[in-house]
């Protein structure tokens, strides 16, 4: 078996183990080329990772939302060995307002803290992923 | 009451063992600190452990009854204790638990950890591949694992070029942690990275993860560290003929955040869980931060070296770093930092390095640290750790007597 295909299923087991329900929708928007997280109906928390309940206030009560189209470069570093991407393999943590920091995939020439980037999507060993582009000023 | 480190022993921190297995390096460490704390083996009435390897793809379920009956010898406590890089202080604070709970005068803690890096003899490598991206997936979470991280050196990356961008701690400056901590691992004979180097060096070593150059960095180890610790009434009837190190503080402090924190409300190059945890561990030994003679820190990169040092109060954020590049952590400081190399030249076999930690602070404390001891008072110890990338942490205050 190629080792793609094999990261791709020890991939989708390991989510199923790892994971919980609110998981497994977080890829399957993903797939449908939505970058969804959760947010409590009761006291207006929004938890990234998402979770089918507050980490706030326990509420069970809570909704998908669309995690806002841009944000800027909190920290970045590269990946000389990493197995999902090839070199150069940038990745950092984008800080979007209300939401929170998320661990992602950067494009873009010269990236610095600070820069405004926005979300994407790629295809990487059968899950689609979100990335986050730099926005050209 | 109060609770003795009656008796220390670690071996040599070495890139990989050879010739012995893991149950061989446990019968010998627990011979070890026996002949440490001059007491026979019947004396000791509990015992706890660490997983033999921190992650790693064999199995080792019911670890401490296998143990136990290796060993031959009863036990009124047999238990594995796991959290990460917290590993070996948490099975010390479970050892500490039972003396203070009355049931045991005399507990054994066994730590070891080993390079879980290889693949298993005879294993196919498809095969090796499909575990180890599930492990993967297991430590950095079913969100951050699909990224590609495979080592936790990325996240201490980022978080340390966002302190330098915040702190303005410059490269140039930063590359003072690693000489000081090989000046400090240079009279250590169990030290693993002993040669001395210049500060250019650090920057003209390998890029790992920008920032981070590979003499930032602590690198895959192995180790075993065993610990003894008695009641009270066991030092006071069968009295001890080194100084008496006893555990003055305990602090332990835990957030919900894993790795670099998500959520905005943490600054996720300090720690919070290490602030509540020192603060913890100093009120209940009624010591301020100035006090500490010696301190063994959990610094796996020399970003964290000095934000956990900030952390627990020692300097003022962003400032730890001229301590470094002044030679100010050395035996003739006023507070002596990571006296055994601490983990970049030491060596980090992960799941010893506290219980490795503790016994070079109890060694400093007794006054057996021979060129490597520290001149002046030497009364009051602090040990550090962490697990995640200091989403949890602990700390011992210990001190010696008379
Ligand atoms: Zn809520």
């Amino acid at each position: 078996m190629d080792i793609r295909e094999i990261i791709s299923r020890a991939s989708k087991e390991g989510i199923r183990h790892y994971g919980d329900s609110a998981t497994l929708k977080f890829y399957d928007f993903l797939k449908e080329r939505k970058f969804m997280t959760t947010k409590c109906r009761d006291c207006s928390n929004i938890d990234f990772p998402p979770r089918n309940f507050c980490t706030n206030c326990f509420s069970e009560n809570i909704e998908w939302i669309e995690i806002p189209k841009r944000g800027r470069v909190y920290a970045f570093t590269n990946q000389k060995r990493a197995l999902r991407f090839v070199y150069p393999d940038i990745i950092g943590f984008v800080e979007i307002e209300g939401v929170g920091r998320i661990l992602t995939k950067l494009e873009g020439e010269d990236i610095k803290i600070g820069d405004e980037v926005e979300w994407d999507f790629q295809e990487v060993d059968g899950l689609t992923l979100h990335i986050f582009r730099k926005v050209k000023s | 009451m109060k609770i003795y480190i009656r008796g220390v022993y670690y071996d040599p921190v070495v890139k990989e063992r050879h010739g012995e297995t893991y149950k061989e390096v446990i019968h010998r460490v627990f011979k070890n600190v026996l002949k440490d704390a001059e007491i026979s083996r019947d004396e000791v009435d509990g015992i706890v452990f660490t997983p033999p390897a921190l992650g790693g793809l064999k199995q080792h379920f019911m670890h401490a009854h296998h143990m136990g009956h290796y060993l031959g010898q009863d036990f009124k406590v047999e238990v594995m204790v796991e959290n990460g890089g917290s590993t070996a202080a948490l099975a010390i604070r479970y050892a500490m638990l039972e003396i203070i709970s009355g049931r045991c005068k005399s507990v054994m803690v066994i730590c070891l950890d080993d390079r879980s890096d290889r693949i298993p003899e005879g294993m196919e490598f498809p095969h090796f591949i499909y575990d180890i991206t599930i492990a993967q997936i297991n430590l950095y979470g079913p969100f951050d694992s699909m990224y590609g991280i495979g080592a936790p050196i990325p996240y201490y990356a980022m978080a340390g070029q966002r302190y330098m961008y915040e702190k303005r701690v410059s490269r140039e400056d930063l590359n003072y942690v690693a000489v000081r901590l090989r000046e400090n691992a240079q009279n250590n004979e169990k030290a693993l990275i002993r040669e001395l180097i210049k500060p250019e060096d650090v920057t003209a070593s390998k890029e790992i993860c920008p920032p981070l150059h590979l003499h930032d960095c602590s690198i895959f180890a192995a180790g075993a560290a065993g610990i003894l610790l008695v009641s009270e009434d066991f030092e006071k009837s069968n009295p001890s003929k080194k100084r008496k190190v006893s555990v003055k503080g305990y602090g332990e402090y835990h957030t919900p955040t894993s790795f670099l924190p998500n959520q905005l409300k943490y600054v996720p190059y300090y720690s919070e869980a290490t602030r509540k945890a020192s603060h913890e561990a100093f009120s209940q030994a009624k010591i301020k931060p100035h006090d500490v003679d010696v301190a063994e820190i959990y610094g796996v990169f020399s970003t964290t070296e000095l934000t956990i040092l900030e952390d627990m109060g020692f300097f003022e954020e962003g400032k730890s770093v001229y301590a470094f590049k002044e030679g100010n952590v050395g035996r003739e400081s006023k507070l002596y930092v990571d006296p055994s190399g601490g983990r970049i030249a030491c060596g980090h076999p992960a799941g010893a390095t506290p219980a490795i930690e503790m016994c070079e602070v109890v060694t400093q404390l007794r006054g057996e640290a021979n060129e490597r001891q520290k001149k002046g008072r030497c009364d009051i110890g602090v040990v550090q750790a962490e697990h995640g990338m200091l989403n949890g942490s602990v700390v011992f205050v210990l001190e010696g007597e008379g």
